[in-house]
């Protein structure tokens, strides 16, 4: 096995009794201190700018703290099983609504209408493990919709950008069913290439990021769904912030939306608990992933929630469910609920203005360095963006540990051909001050290879 | 009824920001994705926020306001401890993709865990990167399915699972492209050996079954229906969900699986939330650790270098299986839920087997009660038990069939005339092979006291008329919820006037 000295020695100061299941003396007095050691071994950098998650986090502690309460009262099973009963029957009947329910839906009103702007068709959203199960479901979902008539049968197309991690849960859900995912190429500015996107016509579906993964906010996407036609199913990933600032993809046509939840008030936590979201219009309802609440009534008329349109899940339809989803993510997205009625739509535009904000300062500063490269400074940015470096992105990342700072993510771990490529993240959490330390220590990095070169 | 999309205050009113670092005119989006509308969010102050929030948990009902005896799902105490610890900030403000000489505190939680659950499964690796129960299973049943690709055994096309399985098995299996073959149980809700044998053969991928099974049986068979499927070649899967009625004491490992799913959400006391979030770490087999998704946690001796960073005197670091079946989620499973589970853990530690012999011990004894508060009140030939069986294990099953045949009395009705006992209702028509089935399950962590006036609750329940539970419940937020008319009308989302 890879481990034999954790086989070995399995627990910090733990022994094997009987049933070797290890007891701890130390933790039986003094239980608390014995459990924060760990957290307190961690170490947090003094500025902390990994890729995708982070931001909103002023607002984290209110729902964090509300949470304490409230998951008091909501400790209650989704699991609606196997069960040809209602046992949501039961769940509504006596709590309705159910606070996750109830958060979700506050979730599907926040964001199935305005988040995709959708004014042409409602739009209902549900939750997701993260944002890449959200994308694979999507995909999945697309071909079960559009399969029986699309020319490119079983066939999806994915931007060439998506991280490998995310392809990689694409694949695992896309295998079984056969699906086959080809790349779609983009311009060296960083959009898509919207010429090659019409080989994706006739497919199930496209898969595309906005903002994409190396930042750049493309104005090309609302141009997709007019060339890959109504039988391929647009699917755009976002980052919620933006949407503050950038049009809803319902309103240029996008037929399912997906996101990472976590910037929208949830602590990032090591990358979970964290929560995906998947919104669709009406054409993909019925054959869409999860779970979903409606409203209804009572028996005696009053307005009351329950799951709906569950015939398409695996306790009734069992292999042939639209997916296997069961315990998701409810409690996080109340969060996500809480954060975003505190926000208001003002909140939301303002949050998305910082945010761009100091992004757009952190390309000014870093792109004034000496040596220090945007490959696509001529592109619109959001959050993220790429300095090319006169060295290995690699060794400047542990330089900058060196310091204390977290520098952004070394692209060569997605993009093996860019080893000098570094991606940087700024978010609304971001301070001049932060972004000053981070050009002054690039600068001094660049600088060091210059001499040595 | 109070909703959100009602609050409609001044701009600003929930949060206000600071300047942002260069003024709105310095930055722009392209013109084809200028926002032209702001989303209609509610605008709501931090204090309404709250008090909304907390109406609504009021209306609520959870194992912290009531009894839960929700079969399957084991709804126990979630001590409070645990949160404490994951919400500490270094646990919370981490990023996944910091490097590991800073997360040698969150590693070594990941070790332990790991080898703890190692303990648990009797299996040879595990890790916990699945985020769910059901994402435990779909990820079991790819790795087992490369391993049959590596093999070159494509013709292993089949997965067998017994028509009592949680639907989430078959599901699983056929996100993976398997095609599932049902076997009917027996009459007495246990595992049909001759028709396992009968499906059986070099075409079988694997069998999916959980142990003890959904009727809180323990299925005695469980090594011959090993036996059967590794002697076509096949893989067995062991679906954890009543992991609780084991623990420390028996293992899938002794049981003959390779694969394994935990749900911790179950087990090990991490908060259901009213639908997550869960996690689903898988352990199986040495055969089958090569194919597990990473990152999982390794342990070497530390080296002088690491001294600055290590946490005790092993060096914790990430790696990835030889041929990995790729990622299920991108990040490093739910780490804020393995971190409470590993508190409950190290808590407890071998105390876990007395924790699972009291699941069991309660089961048991609520089941008497049951049938002793019926006897006593003279309703005792309403109820039967669903299964034939000396002893069940961390739950049992009971049929209102005597009750519906006799008075019209459906286990549905009784459910609800529990809802306004002040219950929250057992599982109720699952598994199907038990008519007007009621599933229940207390879990360890319910007192004598909880559970005999349940029973005598439950008992006065049955001796209401059928007229009165037919209209049950009546004390509750709201009452019978009509499904169809919320299928028909479709309402998912706020209803704006201008809809």
């Amino acid at each position: 096995m890879h481990d034999p000295h954790g086989h070995v020695r399995h627990a910090r100061k733990s022994g094997v009794v009987d049933h070797g299941l290890p007891i701890d003396s130390d933790l039986v007095d003094h239980p608390y201190e014995g459990l924060i050691e760990p957290s307190k071994l961690q170490r947090l950098p003094r500025l902390q700018l990994g890729p995708r998650l982070g931001g909103g986090r002023e607002l984290c502690h209110v729902a964090v703290d509300l949470l304490q309460r409230l998951t008091d009262e909501t400790n209650e099973e989704a699991q609606r099983d196997e069960r040809r009963d209602p046992r949501s029957e039961e769940l509504v009947d006596h709590k309705p609504p159910r606070d996750g329910e109830e958060g979700a839906r506050k979730r599907r009103r926040l964001d199935g209408r305005d988040h995709q702007g959708g004014a042409l068709h409602p739009i209902p959203e549900e939750l997701h493990p993260d944002g890449s199960t959200a994308a694979a479901e999507a995909i999945t979902c697309s071909v079960r919709v559009h399969n029986r008539k699309a020319m490119q049968k079983n066939t999806v197309y994915v931007s060439e950008l998506t991280p490998p991690d995310r392809m990689s849960v694409m694949e695992n859900y896309c295998q079984g069913a056969e699906i086959s995912i080809k790349l779609l190429r983009h311009n060296p500015d960083g959009t898509v290439n919207l010429s090659s996107a019409q080989e994706a016509a006739g497919s199930c579906g496209v898969y595309v990021e906005q903002p994409n993964p190396i930042g750049v906010l493309d104005g090309g996407i609302p141009m997709l769904k007019e060339i890959v036609g109504e039988h391929t199913a647009l699917i755009v990933a976002v980052q919620p912030i933006s949407l503050g600032l950038v049009e809803a993809p319902g309103a240029y046509g996008a037929d399912i939306v997906v996101g990472e939840g976590q910037p929208l008030g949830s602590p990032i936590t090591g990358g979970g608990p964290i929560y995906g979201i998947f919104a669709c219009s009406m054409p993909y309802l019925r054959l869409m992933p999860g779970r979903i609440v409606g409203r209804s009534i009572d028996v005696d008329g009053k307005e009351a929630f329950c799951l709906t349109l569950s015939t398409r899940e695996q306790h009734i339809r069992r292999h042939r469910a639209t997916s296997n989803i069961c315990t998701n993510e409810t409690l996080i997205a109340l969060m996500g609920a809480m954060h975003m009625s505190l926000l208001g739509p003002e909140g939301l535009h303002d949050l998305a203005v910082r945010n761009m904000a100091a992004c757009t300062l952190g390309k000014q500063k870093l792109s004034a360095i000496d040596g220090v490269h945007l490959p696509h400074a001529s592109s619109h940015h959001f959050q993220e963006f790429v300095v090319e470096l006169p060295g290995p992105a690699s060794d400047c990342l542990t330089y900058l540990d060196s310091v204390g700072i977290v520098g952004g993510f070394d692209l060569a771990r997605w993009y093996p051909d860019q080893p000098n490529w570094l991606l940087v993240s700024f978010t609304d959490q971001t301070q001049a001050k932060d972004i000053d330390l981070l050009a002054s220590q690039i600068e001094l990095w660049t600088a060091s290879k210059e001499v040595a070169a | 009824m109070s909703h959100l999309f009602e609050h409609n205050g001044a701009p600003g009113k929930g949060y206000s920001q600071p300047a942002p670092l260069l003024p709105e005119s310095a930055i722009s989006v392209p013109d084809t994705l200028t926002r032209k509308q702001a989303p209609r969010w509610p605008r709501i102050s931090e204090p309404e926020m709250v008090r909304h929030y907390t109406w609504l948990s009021k209306r609520n009902f959870g194992i912290d306001t009531g009894f839960y005896p929700l079969g399957s799902c084991t709804m126990k105490h979630n001590p409070r401890v645990n949160e404490v610890i994951a919400q500490l900030p270094g646990i919370a403000d981490i990023h996944p993709h910091q490097p590991e000489h800073h997360l040698q505190g969150l590693l070594s939680i990941y070790h332990e865990m790991q080898h703890m659950l190692e303990i648990c499964a009797g299996m040879d690796q595990v890790t916990l990167q699945p985020v769910a129960g059901a994402q435990g299973e779909f990820t079991a049943v790819r790795c087992i399915q490369e391993y049959f690709r590596l093999r070159g055994e494509d013709q292993r096309t089949k997965v067998i699972v017994p028509d009592s399985a949680h639907g989430t098995n078959p599901a699983s299996a056929a996100m993976c492209g398997f095609e599932i073959v049902e076997i009917p149980s027996r009459v007495d809700g246990r595992i049909d050996l001759d028709a396992l044998r009968a499906v059986a053969d070099e075409t079988t991928a694997l069998m999916m079954i959980t142990n003890p099974n959904t009727l809180g049986l323990f299925e005695a068979d469980i090594l011959a229906a090993s036996d059967i499927v590794h002697s076509v070649g096949g893989q067995m899967y062991y679906d954890g969900a009543n992991f609780n009625a084991i623990l420390g004491i028996t293992s899938p490992g002794l049981m003959g699986f390779d694969a394994v799913h935990f749900n911790l959400h179950k087990t090990f006391s991490q908060p259901h939330g009213g639908g997550g979030p869960g996690s689903g770490p898988i352990g199986v087999k040495a055969h089958l650790a090569d194919f597990l998704p990473g990152p999982i946690v390794e342990a070497r001796p530390i080296a002088p270098e690491d001294a600055t960073h290590a946490v005790d005197d092993l060096w914790y670091g990430w790696y990835e299986p030889t041929h990995s079946i790729g990622k299920v989620q991108q990040w490093h499973g739910n780490a804020g839920a393995i971190i409470r589970c590993w508190a409950y853990y190290r808590r407890y530690g071998n105390g876990l087997k007395t924790m699972s012999e009291h699941a069991v011990l309660n089961a048991n004894y609520l089941r008497h009660a049951l049938h002793r508060e019926a006897e006593a009140a003279g309703v005792s030939d309403m109820i039967v038990d669903g299964a034939e069986t000396d002893v069940a294990k961390h739950e049992f099953t009971i049929s209102l069939g005597p009750a519906k045949e006799a008075h019209g009395i459906s286990a549905m009705d009784v459910a609800k005339g529990l809802l306004d006992m002040g219950y929250m209702a057992p599982t109720v028509y699952f598994p199907l092979v038990v008519p007007e089935c009621m599933m229940i399950e207390p879990t360890e962590t319910e007192s004598k006291d909880t559970l005999d006036t349940f029973a005598e609750d439950f008992a006065k329940v049955l001796q209401v008329d059928a007229e009165t539970l037919h209209n049950a419940p009546i004390t509750t937020p709201v009452r019978r919820v009509d499904e169809v008319y919320a299928a028909r009308n479709l309402c998912l989302r706020h209803p704006y006037d201008d809809d």
